[in-house]
C-alpha cells in the first residue's frame, strides 16, 4: 500500500464573487437585479419566524448619504452565501458544522445587515449615514438592512442575545443567496496550502502567524466558532480561508467603537493583506485563536500556549489583534511577552482609551516588549453628531450606550458623543482608516 | 477538590444569590479597587482581572473581584496590575464632573449586574471552580 498519494489536494482555495450593490428595495418578491436587491419582508419574515423565540420581526433600510441615524446595533454583518465547496457560510449556524474555505462564495459588496433592538439598557453602537458620524465607519458608505426583531415575553437575556445573533445571519445569507443564479463584478481568489507544504515552497521567506484574540467572558462578550463558544478553549489553529468563510461568528457587544462585529471577521484585514503578500513578501502560516478569559491563570495558559503552537510552526513573526479593552491588554501583553521571549518578532494592533486630550496612558497593561505597535484611534475622542431627520431604532439608548451620556440627546437634536460610541470606529483589527500619531 | 477563594464585590446581585465567600462593599468601582489595591499589597493575590468585561470601570457601576484565600508573599504582578488598573479607572472617572455610572437607570443598573454576575461565573466555570 502507498503511504504518500501524490493526487492528494493540499491547498485549500476560495474564490469571492463579488457582487456590488447599489440599492435595497423592499419588493413583492425577493430578487437581485443590476445591482438592486429586493427583499420580500413578509418571506425573510416567515424564515427568521422560523425561530420560536422571535414575536415579530420588521425591517428598514439605511442608504449611504441619508439623513439617517441607526441605533442601537448589536452586530454587523457581510451578506454572503457558499455557491459550491464544502459547507454553508457561517457553519454551525446558517450551515452545519462541515468545513468552510473551499469553493466559491458569493458576497454582497457595500452592504450590510444591522441587527437593532434592545438587549441590554447600553453597550450596542450607533451608525450614522451622513455627517461627521458617517466619517468613522464603512458602514456608512453601505446599503443596510436593519432587521428590527422582538422576542417573545419573559426571554431571558441570553437567549435573546443568541436569538438576534442568529437572525442576523440567517438574514445574511438570504440576501446573498439571492445572487446566486449571478455572474459577479469581480472575482478574487485566495489560496493557503498546508503547513508542511507551504515551508517546502517558501523556504527563505519570513513565516508569520496571525493570532486573533477572540472575547469570550460572558453574557454579551462571547464569540463563536463553528457555532461553538470559545470559553474555556485552548487556543486553537484555524485556516484563514475558514475565517473569511464566515466560521468566526460575534456575540459580543462589548464596546460598539471597539468590538469585533461579524462584518470585520469575514473581512479581517489583516488576514486578508497577509493572504496578499503570501508566498511573495512572506509566508502566512496560518491563524491562532486566543481567547480573553477573566481569570489571570486563564489568561496565562492563552498566552503560553499560543506562544507554544507560533513555536510548533516555526513562525518567525506574529501579529497579534485584541479585542475590547482594559483586561484583554493584559492578554496582548503576555502574548508578545510570551513570543518575544521564544525570538518571535510581534506588532501588537489595538486602540486606546486616552482622555479627550489624548494625554492620559491609553492602555490598562504594557510590557516593555512591546516595542512595534499599531493604534486604530482614541475611542474618547468627543465628537458633536449633527441632528438626523430620521431615526431607526430607539435614539433614547444613546443616552445608555458606551460613549453616551444622560446629556447626549441635545435640544437641537444633535448628539454629543464619544467615538466609543459609534460601531467599529476604533476596530482593532484596522478595518477603518483611523489612527493616533504622536505630537 | 474545593477551591478557597474570596469573592470581592460592590455588586448587590451577588448578595442575592447567595455567591460563596462573598465580601460586599457599598462603594464605586474605583473604591472597590481601592480595596483591593490595599489587599494585594498586603500579600493577597488577584485571581480575575481587575477589569474584567470590556465595559469601561467608568461606565459599569459594579465589579466583582476573586482573590487568593490566604496572603503569603506579596505577588508584584498583582501590585503591577492593580496600580494600572487604579490609574486606568482613575484617568476615565476624570472624563467628565459626574462620572458616566453616576448617570445610569436602574433598567442600566440591573443589566450591568447581570454582567458583572455572568462574567464571574464564567471564571469559575472555565477554571472548573463551580
Amino acid at each position: 500500500m502507498e503511504l504518500i498519494d501524490k493526487t492528494k489536494e493540499e491547498t485549500m482555495k476560495l474564490t469571492l464573487n463579488k457582487f456590488h450593490v447599489k440599492d435595497i428595495r423592499f419588493a413583492e418578491q425577493s430578487s437581485f437585479a443590476n445591482g438592486i436587491l429586493y427583499i420580500d419582508k413578509k418571506d425573510l419574515a416567515a424564515y427568521l419566524m422560523e425561530d420560536s423565540n422571535i414575536q415579530s420581526v420588521d425591517f428598514d433600510i439605511a442608504r449611504p448619504g441619508e439623513s439617517v441615524r441607526i441605533v442601537p446595533i448589536k452586530d454587523v454583518i457581510q451578506p454572503r452565501y457558499k455557491k459550491s465547496g464544502s459547507g454553508q457560510i457561517f457553519p454551525g449556524y446558517v450551515g452545519d458544522v462541515e468545513t468552510v474555505g473551499n469553493g466559491e462564495t458569493n458576497v454582497l459588496e457595500e452592504c450590510c445587515v444591522a441587527t437593532s433592538g434592545k438587549i441590554v439598557a447600553f453597550q450596542e453602537g450607533i451608525i450614522d449615514m451622513c455627517g461627521l458620524g458617517a466619517e468613522f465607519n464603512s458602514f456608512s458608505k453601505m446599503n443596510i438592512l436593519v432587521p428590527l426583531i422582538q422576542p417573545i415575553d419573559g426571554i431571558d437575556k441570553h437567549t435573546h442575545e443568541a436569538t438576534v445573533r442568529i437572525a442576523g445571519l440567517k438574514t445574511a445569507a438570504y440576501m446573498a443567496k439571492l445572487s446566486l443564479a449571478l455572474a459577479p463584478d469581480e472575482v478574487e481568489t485566495f489560496e493557503h496550502e498546508s503547513i508542511l507544504e507551504m515551508g517546502a515552497k517558501y523556504p527563505d521567506l519570513p513565516k508569520v502567524v496571525y493570532v486573533d484574540m477572540v472575547q469570550c467572558q460572558g453574557l454579551m462578550h462571547d464569540t463563536y466558532i463553528y457555532g461553538l463558544n470559545v470559553k474555556g478553549i485552548l487556543s486553537t489553529l484555524i485556516g484563514p480561508l475558514e475565517v473569511l468563510d464566515g466560521a468566526i461568528v460575534s456575540g459580543n457587544c462589548a464596546a460598539p467603537g471597539h468590538k469585533n462585529a461579524t462584518i470585520h471577521h469575514e473581512n479581517n484585514p489583516i488576514i486578508m493583506d497577509l493572504l496578499r503578500r503570501h508566498g511573495k513578501e512572506l509566508c502566512f502560516v496560518g491563524v491562532l485563536l486566543s481567547n480573553e478569559s477573566a481569570m489571570l491563570k486563564e489568561k496565562m495558559r492563552a498566552a503560553y500556549y499560543t506562544s507554544n503552537l507560533s513555536a510548533l510552526l516555526g513562525v518567525d513573526g506574529m501579529i497579534i489583534s485584541e479585542e475590547g479593552g482594559g483586561n484583554p491588554e493584559t492578554d496582548l501583553m503576555l502574548n508578545c511577552r510570551f513570543h518575544e521571549q521564544r525570538g518571535i518578532k510581534t506588532v501588537l494592533v489595538t486602540d486606546e482609551y486616552c482622555g479627550r486630550d489624548g494625554a492620559s496612558q491609553g492602555l490598562a497593561d504594557v510590557t516593555p516588549e512591546a516595542d512595534a505597535v499599531i493604534t486604530n484611534g482614541n475611542g474618547n475622542q468627543f465628537v458633536v453628531l449633527p441632528k438626523m431627520d430620521r431615526v431607526i431604532g430607539d435614539i433614547e439608548t444613546a443616552r445608555v450606550i458606551t460613549g453616551g451620556n444622560a446629556n447626549s440627546i441635545g435640544a437641537d437634536g444633535t448628539l454629543s458623543v464619544e467615538i466609543a460610541a459609534i460601531m467599529g470606529s476604533c476596530c482593532e483589527m484596522g478595518y477603518e482608516r483611523m489612527t493616533t500619531r504622536l505630537r | 477538590m474545593k477551591h478557597a477563594f474570596r469573592c470581592v464585590t460592590n455588586n448587590p446581585l451577588l448578595a442575592v444569590q447567595d455567591f460563596p465567600n462573598l465580601e460586599y462593599h457599598d462603594t464605586d468601582v474605583l473604591g472597590l479597587l481601592r480595596i483591593v489595591y490595599q489587599e494585594v499589597i498586603g500579600g493577597v493575590k488577584l485571581l480575575t482581572h481587575p477589569l474584567t468585561g470590556s465595559i469601561r470601570p467608568d461606565i459599569t457601576p459594579y465589579k466583582t473581584v476573586l482573590l487568593s484565600a490566604t496572603a503569603s508573599r506579596v505577588d508584584f504582578e498583582s501590585v503591577r496590575l492593580m496600580e494600572r488598573a487604579l490609574q486606568y479607572t482613575e484617568d476615565l472617572y476624570r472624563l467628565r464632573d459626574i462620572p458616566l455610572y453616576k448617570q445610569c437607570s436602574d433598567e442600566a443598573k440591573a443589566d450591568f449586574q447581570l454582567i458583572d454576575l455572568s462574567i464571574i461565573e464564567r471564571a469559575l466555570e472555565v477554571a472548573q471552580w463551580s
